[in-house]
């Protein structure tokens, strides 16, 4: 009996270690750039250009570049509409609460700049989403933001 | 009889404790390669990342240019000093379709690299596209000659950004935004202020003020924005920069169709931006205004 207690105190611990191997909260792998290709398949932008972390300052969102472990993102390249998605996969889940804000930044400046340019825009940035998942920040302002959504949630659940 | 069972339970305790062992260990092991492989499998991904753009293939999707450092073939008659008459035909059959579909190769990044771009978000077009890089272009959402004066981007007016780049040319193109609420007249004053800050900030760089594009019929229709305002007010720039002695670029000509408004070809679907063809051919023109 003193064995088996034994191993269930070596055994138990590492059992609950492999099923957290991701980090608390369960996230699959995904590559950003296929989540991004994903969402302007089914949620096209005008003009749009895809960009990765290479790229990432002209997302004008001061994600610190050291944080980031892989990026992807589509943006009206025209400048005429307010479209963009980000999918920011980072290091650690803290980089990731910490790009999100950098994202939240991002679209208070974009509401900022658009509400009196283009007014009929605004209900992409008023219906953004910001937003952390496990070690990714995401970055939605579309014509169909709920849509964009369900697509990158569907692919981090797995 | 009694010595017998005891040995047998001493025996069979022993086999179902080594069995748990055999089993832990393999758990173990389990683990420790499911852990390799994952390290791998992870190692393996962020290898395949291309540091480059890619391509989406999406039909609203376009990756950014690749320019070259050629110039090319284009043989437009560019209008520089004050004195233009730009009549060039919209352009080639290369740049008719929207943006997934354009040719890079006729306009010149390094030309551009030691200069400076002030505008409006047309003006951001030239880094979100990837024609030029961010660090050359000065420009934001809703910026016009009044409030180009004072907008801080990164802590930074375009006059700041001007004196940190030191460029070798600035250009200019602003006041779309204020056709709807400035007075042509009002502006063109507030851009001689502009021009005056920038001159204080870099005394060797040579401005160019760039006139404003034309819009489409359709964009016009909805009254902010019209061709009788665009036209009257790079009317006055020209006059401004006679009167100055600054170089004015008729770029509005070169991005007409025969009738006056924003070719199809370089319009955005707002009538007002552009689309990436309208670049290449701004900078392909600019280039040569600038030579």
């Amino acid at each position: 009996m003193k064995i088996l207690k034994i191993l269930a105190a070596a055994l138990i611990p590492a059992a609950l270690l492999a099923g957290c191997a991701s980090g608390g909260e369960q996230v699959a792998d995904i590559d950003p750039s296929d989540a991004v290709k994903a969402v302007i398949a089914e949620v096209p932008i005008t003009s749009g250009i895809e960009n990765d972390e290479s790229s990432l300052d002209i997302f004008d969102s001061h994600i610190d570049a050291d944080t980031v472990e892989s990026a992807a993102f589509s943006l009206c390249a025209s400048g005429a509409y307010p479209d963009a998605v980000a999918v920011i996969k980072c290091k650690t889940s803290e980089d990731a609460a910490k790009a999100k804000e950098a994202l939240q930044d991002r679209l208070e400046d974009q509401i900022k700049l658009f509400t009196d340019y283009t007014p009929a825009e605004m209900y992409k940035l008023e219906g953004a989403k910001v937003y952390t998942k496990g070690n990714y920040a995401i970055y939605i302002a579309l014509s169909d933001n709920d849509k964009a959504q369900e697509i990158i949630d569907g692919k981090l659940n797995g | 009889m009694a010595r017998t069972n005891k040995k047998a339970n001493g025996l069979s305790v022993a086999i179902v404790a080594l069995n748990i062992v055999i089993v832990g260990i393999i758990i173990l092991l389990i683990v420790l390669v499911y852990m390799h492989m994952k390290e791998e499998v992870d190692n393996g991904r962020d290898g395949s990342l291309s540091p480059t753009m890619t391509e989406s293939g999406e039909t609203s999707t376009t990756t950014p240019a690749e320019p070259n450092t050629q110039n090319t073939s284009e043989t437009d008659t560019p209008v520089s000093d004050s004195s233009s008459t730009g009549t060039d035909a919209p352009v080639s059959d290369t740049t008719t379709t929207p943006s997934v579909n354009v040719n890079p190769l006729n306009y010149n990044k390094e030309f551009f690299k030691d200069d400076m771009f002030i505008g409006d978000s047309i003006s951001t077009g030239l880094y979100l596209y990837g024609f030029l890089d961010q660090d050359n272009v000065f420009a934001e959402t809703g910026l016009n000659p009044e409030s180009a004066l004072t907008y801080e981007k990164d802590g930074l007016t375009c006059a700041g950004k001007a004196q940190l780049l030191q460029p070798r040319n600035i250009y200019i193109m602003l006041g779309t935004n204020g056709l709807a609420f400035l007075d042509g007249q009002y502006m063109c004053n507030k851009l001689v202020e502009l021009i005056a800050q920038l001159e204080t900030a870099c005394p060797t760089a040579k401005i160019y003020v760039i006139s404003i594009p034309p819009v489409t019929a359709v964009h016009e229709a909805e009254g902010n924005e019209t061709m009788t305002k665009v036209l009257a007010y790079n009317n006055a720039l020209k006059s401004m920069c006679q009167q100055g002695g600054f170089t004015y670029i008729d770029l509005c000509s070169v991005l007409q169709d025969e009738t006056g408004y924003l070719s199809a070809n370089y319009a955005e679907a707002d009538g007002l931006h552009f689309l990436s063809a309208a670049y290449i051919r701004m900078l392909n023109y600019v280039e040569q205004c600038a030579q």
